[in-house]
């Protein structure tokens, strides 16, 4: 569990930059690995062993960072459901088509029934 | 360097930064910094325009063993820059560090597009040009013993970045709207040493002409600085 919790953002513009945060993690930890790696399964595509390795510990890698940072929370920002969890939800709940088992991520497996619980939610496939 | 305060205290978390209670106020904002780091450079390229304080406590880029001690409750993904705000609140990524810092002055667009447009940039930023450029100068830099097949995926992903910056900036003055700002500044910070990466610029005359126009901004520090 996190010593602090984080306090409640002021303004409009302070969830703004703190929703910015979790999305560029997930253009840099997630996406590259578990869209990639879904990408490869797909289509069929067989990468060298080397690539396909390096996505896999990339992307568990970019797995444990998103445990981490969901550890005692029930939303990344704030207390509530923001652009930050619709951004990192897009590949994470698909991440088992790439091969990713989220066992290992109890805090993840919660938040992703948080957020397909939302009013609202459409499936990928939808 | 204005308004940049290099320490040499012991890098001792928590002496400072917090107690059991909670955050404490400090003086000034404290970033964990790696001076080889464009994206740390972002960060200490703004605060010398906006004459903002900024202590740096230094993190090894080579060895990364003692981040989950030092800044493992700060940032879930245990990366560089890591902003510690003056009242005890972490803020990882460098992107979201420069925006935060930006709001209300003229390096943030108001308007709700240019906002959308200059985030849009720093996204590309971290996905085609940070991994490629950043990770080939880090290759040539540390001299990691990376294969030729990676460094040619890097050099052929890198100018492929590259040539979409081109495009992008090609008939214009800045990446959004007619003033130098957070987008610039994101991009600047590994274009302008792209050829420590073995980049060359040769082809991509607006990037170069645009680098130059950052570099003389008011304020500008170097990346060595």
């Amino acid at each position: 569990m996190r010593a602090r919790e984080p306090p409640p953002e002021a303004t409009n513009a302070g969830r703004w930059i703190l929703g910015t945060k979790p999305a560029f993690f997930e253009q840099y930890e997630i996406e590259p690995n578990l869209a990639v790696a879904r990408f490869f399964k797909l289509f069929d595509l067989e990468p060298p062993e080397g690539l396909a390795r390096q996505k896999r510990e990339s992307g568990r890698k970019g797995l444990e960072a998103l445990e981490r940072g969901l550890t005692g929370k029930e939303f990344l920002v704030g207390d509530r459901y923001t652009v930050a969890d619709i951004s990192l939800y897009g590949y994470t709940h698909v991440a088992h088509e790439g091969g990713f088992d989220l066992e290992p991520y109890p805090w993840i497996r919660a938040w992703l029934d948080r957020v397909a619980a939302q009013p609202g939610h459409i499936r990928i496939t939808d | 360097m204005r308004g940049l305060h290099r320490t040499a205290l012991p890098t001792r978390r928590h002496t400072r930064v917090t107690t059991v209670d909670g955050p404490v106020r400090c003086a000034y904002m404290l970033m964990y910094n790696s001076a080889v780091s464009g994206n740390c450079y972002k960060v200490r390229l703004l605060c010398a325009h906006l004459g903002l304080p900024l202590e740096l406590r230094e993190l090894d880029v080579v060895d990364r063993s003692n981040r989950p001690a030092v800044i493992g409750d700060l940032n879930p993904a245990l990366r560089v820059p890591t902003l510690i705000l003056e009242d005890g609140r972490p803020l990882p990524e460098s992107n979201a560090i420069i925006t935060y810092l930006a709001e209300g002055t003229d390096y943030l667009p108001t308007d709700r597009y240019d906002r959308a447009r200059a985030l849009g940039w720093m996204m590309f930023e971290q996905y085609e040009i940070e991994p490629n450029i950043a990770v080939a100068r880090f290759w040539n830099l540390f001299d990691v013993g990376a294969s030729p097949e990676q460094h040619a995926g890097k050099q052929a992903a890198g100018r492929k970045g590259l040539e979409a910056l081109e495009r992008g900036l090609t008939g214009k003055e800045w990446l959004v709207g007619d003033r130098y700002g957070v987008a610039d500044i994101s991009l600047y910070a590994y274009t302008h040493v792209a050829y420590e990466g073995g980049f060359d610029l040769e082809e991509y005359p607006w990037v170069q002409a645009w680098l130059g126009r950052v570099a003389s901004q008011a304020g500008h520090i170097k990346i060595t600085d």
